[in-house]
């Protein structure tokens, strides 16, 4: 199941930090976001953000974090040399920044893990209800064929860069109940992974109501 | 809107997009990633995934989707095993970025056997080359080579290699589904298993059931799983219902 939490859910917030080092600084090596409390926060976790975690016995194995292109992010700043088109921003365009899952939740092999399929399905589930249907994304390439295979429109916004010594290329993914379809044929259900009372997913909700008695 | 200046290899790959959309071959969609990477040097493809160590010469050519290769070189390589001595097939299973094989050559851990196979590929004039390793949804990592005599690896030509690797593969992918589904038939032993399987049995129970051993039971569902084109057991059975193999 995926939640989206914000600063008021202040325990599952210092999870989701702790897990961001974990991952980011402490596995992939990126230093200069390193702190010494062994929290990874930067200047996007601010209001605008939206958190959403996968917890598995009450722990947070599993996070993301989604910017508005409308407001400041990463491809609008520190990132903007991936982009060689115009920028994509709208209300309908969100970015798809710290994806990360838990050393322990991970499948051998690189298979699709159930934690990451909740991820991502969350984010389809997300946006079909608010009326998101593009992510940006700045990625390393070799993951780029999964998200081909998961039914993701995938264009590139620029030629892959090394950066810190790591390849990354920035894309634009459009997705749609197609998406959400082979993500549910690869977990072998159709249930609803995303559930919070949150305001943005209360506002989903009516848009769903409002669709399907249209 | 501020933007940086769009690059000729961006440009390349967005008309290689829209292109294989049109693309309903294999064969076709080989010459377009040939041709759309020519100016780079590339004269060759071969891209499929990488078997397991010791499989049959017949086996480890099922495994690749894109081939424009000299029949010869393909016949000697397959059949002398060269694929599990080939340094470039060690890096895919790594997983490790984009790379040429002029870089390879100076690698201090390239065994003398490894030297044995790019040496007899300069004969066949693939003596250069681009291996693009990618990871499929399954879990299955997959090798992209673009070869000729001299190969362009500037990073912009990797770059767009990488790029086009990656969505002549998800094509490939997607057109090799599209024909195994059309005409997937399951044995009666198949239906059995997978009809066990959405009733919820593991492996073990099912094996007790039919009264075979458990890996035969695993090899029943990997055959599912290939001929459905389905990604891991759940989607095979889904698959299965959809296609109305199973009711």
């Amino acid at each position: 199941m995926i939640e989206i939490v914000t600063m008021r859910h202040a325990a599952e917030m210092e999870e989701a930090y702790n897990l961001r080092h974990e991952v980011f600084v402490e596995e992939k090596g990126w230093g200069d976001l390193a702190r010494p409390d062994r929290r990874e926060i930067d200047q996007f976790d601010n209001a605008d953000a939206v958190h959403m975690i996968c917890k598995r016995d009450g722990k947070v194995v599993g996070y993301q974090r989604m910017l508005p292109t409308t407001k400041p992010h990463l491809l609008s700043t520190v990132l903007s040399t991936l982009c060689e088109v115009d920028r994509p921003i709208g209300p309908h365009i969100w970015e798809w920044t710290r994806y990360c899952v838990s050393k322990s939740h991970r499948e051998r092999g690189r298979k699709l893990s159930p934690v990451a399929n909740e991820l991502l399905s969350g984010i389809v589930e997300w946006g079909l209800a608010t009326g998101v249907d593009r992510i940006v994304i700045e990625m390393e390439p070799i993951w780029l064929l999964r998200l081909v295979q998961l039914n993701f429109m995938v264009t590139p916004l620029g030629i892959p860069r090394q950066i810190d010594e790591e390849d990354v290329v920035a894309v634009i993914a459009k997705f749609d109940r197609r998406t959400l379809e082979m993500l549910q044929l690869m977990r072998g259900n159709t249930d609803q992974v995303l559930v919070t009372p949150d305001r943005v997913t209360q506002t989903g909700r009516d848009h769903l109501w409002e669709a399907h008695h249209a | 809107m501020k933007h940086n200046a769009i690059s000729e290899g961006l440009d390349k790959t967005l008309s290689f997009l829209s292109e294989i959309k049109q693309i309903n071959t294999l064969p076709e969609l080989t010459t377009a990633a040939a041709r759309a990477t020519a100016e780079y040097g590339v004269k060759r493809i071969l891209a499929g995934y990488i078997p397991r160590s010791g499989m049959l010469p017949n086996d480890q050519l099922r495994h690749v989707l894109l081939a424009d290769w000299p029949e010869q070189w393909a016949d000697i390589y397959f059949h002398n095993g060269f694929l599990f001595h080939d340094p470039t097939i060690r890096r895919v299973l790594n997983a490790s970025p984009t790379f040429s094989w002029s870089e390879l050559s100076k690698a201090p851990d390239v065994v003398r056997n490894e030297r044995l196979v790019m040496d007899r590929a300069k004969d066949f004039h693939l003596g250069n080359g681009c291996t693009v390793p990618l990871v499929a949804l399954d879990g299955r990592k997959v090798g992209f080579s673009f070869a000729g005599a001299e190969i362009d690896d500037a990073p912009d030509a990797k770059g767009v290699m990488t790029l086009i690797a990656t969505f002549a593969f998800g094509r490939a992918i997607e057109l090799q589904t599209n024909a195994a589904r059309a005409s997937a038939h399951l044995t009666p032993r198949e239906r059995e298993v997978i009809a066990w399987i959405s009733a919820g049995k593991t492996d073990w129970e099912i094996s007790k059931i039919l009264g075979v051993s458990e890996a035969a039971i695993a090899k029943h569902i990997f055959n599912v799983r290939m001929k459905l084109g389905a990604m891991n057991r759940a989607h095979a059975v889904a698959e299965a219902f959809r296609a109305g193999l199973i009711t």
